[in-house]
């Protein structure tokens, strides 16, 4: 039996040894090229599970800046692909300044920043001792930067004491504070640091995650800069440990450490801690800049080890509806606001009336108001609008909800002002329905004017599109009656042809139009005689250039039906008609197809008459080389047109 | 080919020169021209005519006349057709060198009617067959196109009397003529044009007794019509008639129809460039 368990146990030994496999090559570690070496096995689906010693090196010159080089050694441990034990972290930069070269030794200026962290771990997140070191290499000295050296950690969390000293300029700046077993800041945290030239100590008092107040003080001066006590806080906690809180509770979640109970950016309260926070976040970025879960390949610091807490109010039903349906509504009221205030139909006729002027305006004025939601919405989305002690927010004045707001707006050179007014409702009381009521107030102020421009657009749009043609229609014509009417260089028949088409169609067809496009009241039948109008001028600007050849090209198949001659009578040599009867025969259906063109009136007929005058050539050219004795025979000019027609094949 | 007048002149100078010493040569029994020059009043005629000229080839044409001559009675001088008087049918192949030259050779046959027709004295008709050859040059001048005719005829010519004989002549004959275009600056198709000419004739032969044998002074108005030619006028004629010493003249009226024809079949267009 013995014999068997030791088997057992070899066997599973020599199988795990075999499954284990070493990588060796380049490797990306949280974002960073480099080169790594760790041993891995193999779990579901070939997934690499990291198992054992990791050790990771980059060396990588600067893509912009070849002067700099980073560089970075890691060596640590992994537990099923979660860090484990000690790990050590040494971060370089290096800035080369390369200065001369001297009987061939380089001459440079080096400064450095250093950067070593030895960090402890446990299931994959931070546990135990941290040591942070920051140094820096100047003038060929190496001096500390800044320090973190007893950070504890567990599950994650910072806990106990907190302290972090850096360097700048002779000056120590430091935080120093604590943190519960929890990992909430509690007690006092001072936070000395240097903001706009000046050396700020600020000192904070937090109570188990909640804080209560931050003084500013200026230590060159030993003068107060800022004081801030959340007494609203300090009510509500008092309620909390009195067993009085009625409609909230301290939240179970835990905070960055950013502390709010219903602060907007644009507060006081939100403002006093940004520097401090800053600061601290600078710190937490650098130390956890190895672990991806508390900071992403940008540099950004998603999680906090440090953490304060919130209170959470409670909702009533239609409170909670409201929560959900005011942000689908909102973003609807935006995109109707952006749409219309980005409109360019809308900016470019904001002149062609007072309202349209003002209208425009009131977009504009609306999507600035509507950016001002912005942040409040995104509280209801992600609906941390819960953790928001509302009556607070409310009695803060909150700048976006105005009882009147006044628009002013500029027209035909006169500024002018109208004044929108809303009821805000008691937004203390019931801060959900007022500001929902609010919003669509602002919907409905909206849904006026955006009926009122689009109206006027669209009239505008037609207007425009009828002035458009009209105004096309205009030039075209003009261009049109000066070329058909500039023909003092052309022959007679050229003359004639063009003077009764423009008389005809140019003029007495195009202004039966007109007249009719004039009298027309439903824009549709109107722009349609209108694009029957266009096509007149089309049609007689196509055809133009056909009309006016006519005349040469008639002249020219003239031409091509003589033939030179030698009279033996009179010895002389001259041309003569080739062809004469069937030419002559011909002559009398060309001379009823300009007869026709010239008395034609409807202007769709003028391609037809062209058409046939075109085939009339074509098909005489084609009869001048060919065998025509059989026709020649037959035909003669007291033949009908049609007969000619029918026996010329025209 | 230009004319050089020079050489005409040289040429007519020659040919009257042989002709006279011919006729002294012919003077077996001498005739006599009396002093006094008697001219017989003038007759009238009326001569019809039909030309052809059939285009054979590049060179080659084939010429053809055929006349219908009347003349005026004899009691009545200005009637112009009572009288049959010939009819005429001139044939020849013509070889044109170029546009201003050609020669032109071959048979006549004229039927001469008697000038009393039905009388017992004369025959009816009589049949003169003559061998021409003609030589005729061309110039421009200006609009004006001049035609120089140099015709030569031999001729069997006997008189309508009857029991004549056959008597042996040459005659040589040259025409001047102008076509002068009244509508167009030149000579082509559908030209109205007046053609004023005049033709000297000379004769020579055993019963010559004037080797001077006519003038002919012809004024003709035209039209040229595609293939046709409408030529017709007035020719006064003058010279001696059959009696020494005597002399006739005759007022004619022309019409003529000319025709031409190029069987060549060549009927390309002039122009190439026409294009649609």
């Amino acid at each position: 039996m013995k014999k068997i368990l030791w088997f057992t146990i070899l066997y599973s030994f020599s199988f795990f040894v075999w499954a284990q496999e070493t990588y060796d090559g380049e490797y990306t570690f949280n974002g960073l090229k480099g080169v790594g070496t760790f041993d891995f096995i193999k779990g579901e689906g070939d997934a690499i599970i990291k198992q054992g010693e990791f050790k990771f090196i980059r060396k990588e010159r600067d893509i912009e800046d070849k002067t700099i080089f980073y560089k970075t050694d890691v060596i640590g441990f992994y537990e099923q692909d979660l860090k484990t034990g000690h790990w050590e972290y040494q971060d370089e930069l290096h800035r080369i300044e390369l200065q001369d070269v001297v009987e061939f030794n380089l001459d440079y200026d080096l400064s450095s920043e250093q950067i070593s962290l030895t960090a402890e771990y446990q299931s994959g997140v931070p546990h135990g001792k941290w040591v942070y070191i920051e140094n820096e290499y100047l003038n060929g000295t190496l001096s500390p930067k800044s320090q973190a050296d007893d950070v504890r950690f567990r599950n994650g969390d910072i806990e106990g004491k907190f302290q972090y000293k850096s360097f700048v300029e002779g000056k120590t700046h430091f935080i120093k504070g604590e943190l519960n077993k929890e990992g909430f800041m509690n007690g006092e945290w001072t936070f000395v640091y240097r903001a706009d030239d000046i050396l700020v100590s600020e000192v904070r008092k937090y109570e188990n995650g909640f804080l209560l107040g931050v003084v500013k003080r200026n230590l060159e001066t030993d003068s107060m800069i800022e004081e801030s006590v959340f007494f609203q806080t300090i009510r509500k906690l008092n309620a909390v440990n009195a067993g009085e809180n009625k409609g909230f509770r301290i939240s179970e979640d835990r905070f960055g450490i950013q502390f709010n109970d219903g602060f907007l950016s644009g507060s006081d309260q939100f403002a006093v801690q940004r520097a401090g926070n800053q600061f601290i976040n600078i710190f937490l970025t650098n130390i956890l800049r190895y672990d991806a879960k508390f900071v992403n390949p940008n540099g950004e610091l998603i999680d906090y080890p440090v953490h304060t807490r919130r209170f959470v109010f409670e909702l009533t039903r239609g409170e909670q509806r409201v929560v959900e349906e005011l942000p689908g509504k909102f973003d609807v009221l935006m995109s109707t606001v952006r749409d219309y205030a980005e409109r360019n139909a809308l900016r470019l006729n904001r002149q062609k009336s007072d309202s349209l002027s003002y209208a425009y305006d009131f977009f504009q004025f609306q999507l600035e108001k509507l950016t001002e939601f912005a942040e409040i919405m995104n509280l209801f989305r992600t609906k941390e609008i819960q953790f928001y002690d509302l009556q607070y927010l409310a009695s803060e004045e909150l700048p976006f909800l105005r009882e009147k707001d006044v628009i002013s707006y500029t027209f035909e050179d006169s500024t002018y002002t109208k004044e929108l007014e809303y009821n805000v409702g008691n937004i203390e009381e019931s801060f959900y329905t007022a500001l929902s009521g609010y919003i669509a107030q602002i919907g409905t102020k909206t849904s006026e004017i955006k009926s009122y421009v689009d109206g006027s657009l669209t009239r505008i749009e037609r207007d425009d599109d009828l002035r458009g043609i009209e105004g096309q229609m205009r030039d075209r014509k003009d261009e049109l009656d000066e070329k058909f009417t500039e023909i003092q260089d052309f022959d007679q028949m050229t003359r004639q042809i063009l003077r009764a088409v423009h008389d005809n169609i140019l003029e007495t067809n195009f202004n039966q139009l007109n007249e009719k496009y004039a009298k027309e009241e439903n824009f549709d039948q109107k722009k349609e005689t209108a694009k029957v109008m266009l096509d007149l001028l089309d049609e007689m600007e196509s055809k133009y250039e056909s009309l006016s050849k006519i005349s040469e090209r008639e002249q020219r198949l003239d031409e091509f039906y003589m033939e030179e001659t030698f009279n033996p009578f009179t010895y002389t040599r001259y041309d003569q008609r080739a062809k004469p009867k069937l030419y002559e025969s011909a002559e009398i259906v060309f001379e009823h197809y300009v007869e026709q063109l010239i008395n034609e009136k409807d202007y769709t007929q003028i391609k037809n008459w062209v058409s046939k005058i075109d085939r009339y050539f074509e098909r005489m050219g084609e009869l001048r080389e060919a065998d025509t004795r059989r026709e020649e025979r037959k035909i003669n000019r007291r033949l009908s047109v049609s007969k000619i027609e029918s026996m010329l094949e025209f | 080919m230009k004319f050089r007048k020079g050489g005409i002149c040289l040429f007519l100078w020659l040919c009257i020169r042989y002709c006279s010493e011919s006729t002294f040569a012919q003077g077996q029994q001498p005739i006599v021209v009396p002093q006094e020059k008697i001219s017989l009043p003038a007759t009238t005629e009326n001569w019809n005519g039909l030309y052809l000229k059939l285009r054979m080839t590049e060179k080659w044409w084939w010429y053809q006349e055929n006349h219908y001559r009347r003349r005026s009675s004899i009691d009545n001088r200005s009637d112009f057709i009572r009288r049959m008087g010939q009819l005429y049918n001139r044939f020849g192949f013509t070889y044109l060198f170029t546009d201003n030259f050609e020669v032109t050779f071959g048979p006549t046959l004229v039927w001469n009617f008697a000038p009393d027709r039905g009388s017992q004295e004369y025959v009816d008709s009589v049949l003169e067959p003559r061998f021409w050859h003609q030589w005729l040059l061309t110039q421009g001048v200006g609009s004006v196109k001049i035609l120089h005719q140099f015709r030569f005829e031999h001729r069997f010519k006997r008189s309508n009397n009857v029991g004549a004989e056959f008597n042996y002549t040459d005659r040589w004959r040259y025409k001047i003529t102008a076509y002068v275009p009244l509508n167009k600056p030149k000579m082509e198709n559908h030209t109205f044009f007046i053609a004023p000419s005049n033709e000297f004739f000379f004769e020579t032969g055993n019963q010559v007794w004037n080797i001077f044998e006519e003038n002919r002074l012809y004024t003709a108005i035209g039209y040229t019509y595609n293939n046709y030619m409408f030529f017709g006028g007035h020719m006064w004629t003058y010279g001696p008639s059959a009696i020494p010493g005597t002399y006739r003249n005759r007022h004619i009226i022309r019409l003529n129809v000319m025709y031409t024809i190029d069987f060549r079949d060549r009927r390309r267009p002039i122009t190439r460039d026409f294009a649609f």
